[in-house]
Order: C-alpha cells, then structure tokens, then sequence
C-alpha cells in the first residue's frame, strides 16, 4: 500500500509541476510579446522622428 | 472465528518488527499485530500512506489552481494586445488612407484635423483599453498611446509627422 501510494503521489506532483511549467511559460510568452511590441514601437518612432529631422533640415 | 483471522493474519510483520516500538504504542502490547483488514496492511502503513496521498492531492490542486490563474491572466493580456495592436494597424491604415487621398494637399492637412478624423471613426476596444491621441513634439506628431490596467507600460505610436521629407 505505501509503494502504491507514494507512486501515485509521485504521478500527481508530476502532473501538478507540468500544469504549473506550462502556465508559466504561456504567461512568459504573452510578457515577451508585450516586450516585442514595445521595441516595435521604440524602433518605429525612432524611424518618425528621423524623418522628421530629414525634413525639417 | 473471526478474532483468530485478525490475529492470526501475517504475524511475521510483528515478528519482523519487534524493536521499533514508538513512544505511542508502548501501552498496547500487540498493537502492531492488528491489522486493520483482511488484506493485511497494518494501521500505520494506512495512515501514513493516506497522509501521503492527502497531501499530495492537496498540493496537486493547489499547483493546478495556480496554474489555471496564470493561464487566465496571460489569456486575458493577450487579448488586450490583441485588441490593441489590430486597433493601432486601423489607425495608421486610416491615416495612410486620408493622406493619399488628399495627396497634392497632404501637406496641408493639419495634424489636428487628422486627429478629429480619427476620433469621429474609432470603433470599439476593449473597456480595459484607453486611447487617446496627442500631438507632441516641438515639430509636431500625432501619436496614439494605449493605456491599460492590465498591461505594464502605455503604448504610444507616432501615426503622423507635420510637414515631413515628402513636402519638402
């Protein structure tokens, strides 16, 4: 009965450490793209206000 | 009949485990020989592997609780940057749109005009979701910021330059 039990309780952390491994890297996921969006944005108005002292000079 | 199965079953436990006797079960002499069924496990072994099992399952939904918060978390910023980026692709879209369409003149147009034409056309966002436009800029800008509770930092965008290389 102890094998039995310490295996299953083996199984269930093991499952409870995969859901919990796999919700973080999704959450991690969705902070890079908000990164990405940002460099994106920082990249893009950078561009804006080169053209922009193109212009003016 | 029935008191001689009880203990009679496996007695080679009790004799296999004479010296470990535990501050709890010095008063019951033969403690250790009951079994608590027929299939012959001992009150101990129940106990502690149920402890076992109890807190693994315990701990098991406590992870998958968690887990399922964060998931939800991540579903509910991934849509506002959803939401905010197809919303930011309609803005410039549109200011693209009105300055080829005023093409010789695009020159003309005043970014506060663009602005008021961008404001009379905006479809819904999320209620999370602040937009607002600002012209910025000592050459002014417009740009478009997103605020938002759930996101860490505002996203802001330059939608269109006053003047610019084309008019030169």
């Amino acid at each position: 009965m102890l094998p039995l039990a310490l295996i299953t309780a083996l199984v269930l952390w093991g499952t409870m450490a995969a859901v919990q491994t796999w919700s973080q890297l999704r959450y991690q996921r969705v902070l890079r793209q908000e990164g990405a969006q940002q460099r994106a944005d920082a990249g893009h108005n950078e561009r804006m206000r080169q053209l922009q002292a193109q212009g003016g000079q | 009949m029935m008191p001689v199965l009880r203990r009679g079953a496996l007695p080679s436990h009790g004799a296999k485990r004479p010296g470990r006797s535990r501050g709890k079960d010095h008063g019951l002499p033969g403690w250790r020989q009951r079994m608590v069924s027929s299939a012959g496990f001992t009150l101990v072994e129940v106990v502690v592997s149920s402890s076992i099992l109890a807190f693994a399952l315990a701990g098991s939904f406590r992870g998958w609780s968690q887990g399922q918060a964060l998931v939800q978390q991540a579903t509910q910023r991934q849509v506002l940057l959803d939401a905010i980026a197809q919303d930011l692709e309609r803005q410039q879209g549109l200011v693209i749109q009105t300055l080829k369409t005023t093409l010789p003149w695009a020159c003309d147009t005043t970014l506060s005009a663009l602005q008021q034409r961008l404001q009379t056309s905006s479809p819904g966002l999320p209620d999370a979701v602040e937009r607002q436009w600002l012209i910025q800029g000592e050459p002014p800008v417009l740009a478009v910021r997103y605020t938002a509770p759930n996101l860490q930092a505002p996203r802001e965008r330059l939608l269109a330059l006053s003047g610019g290389s084309a008019c030169e």
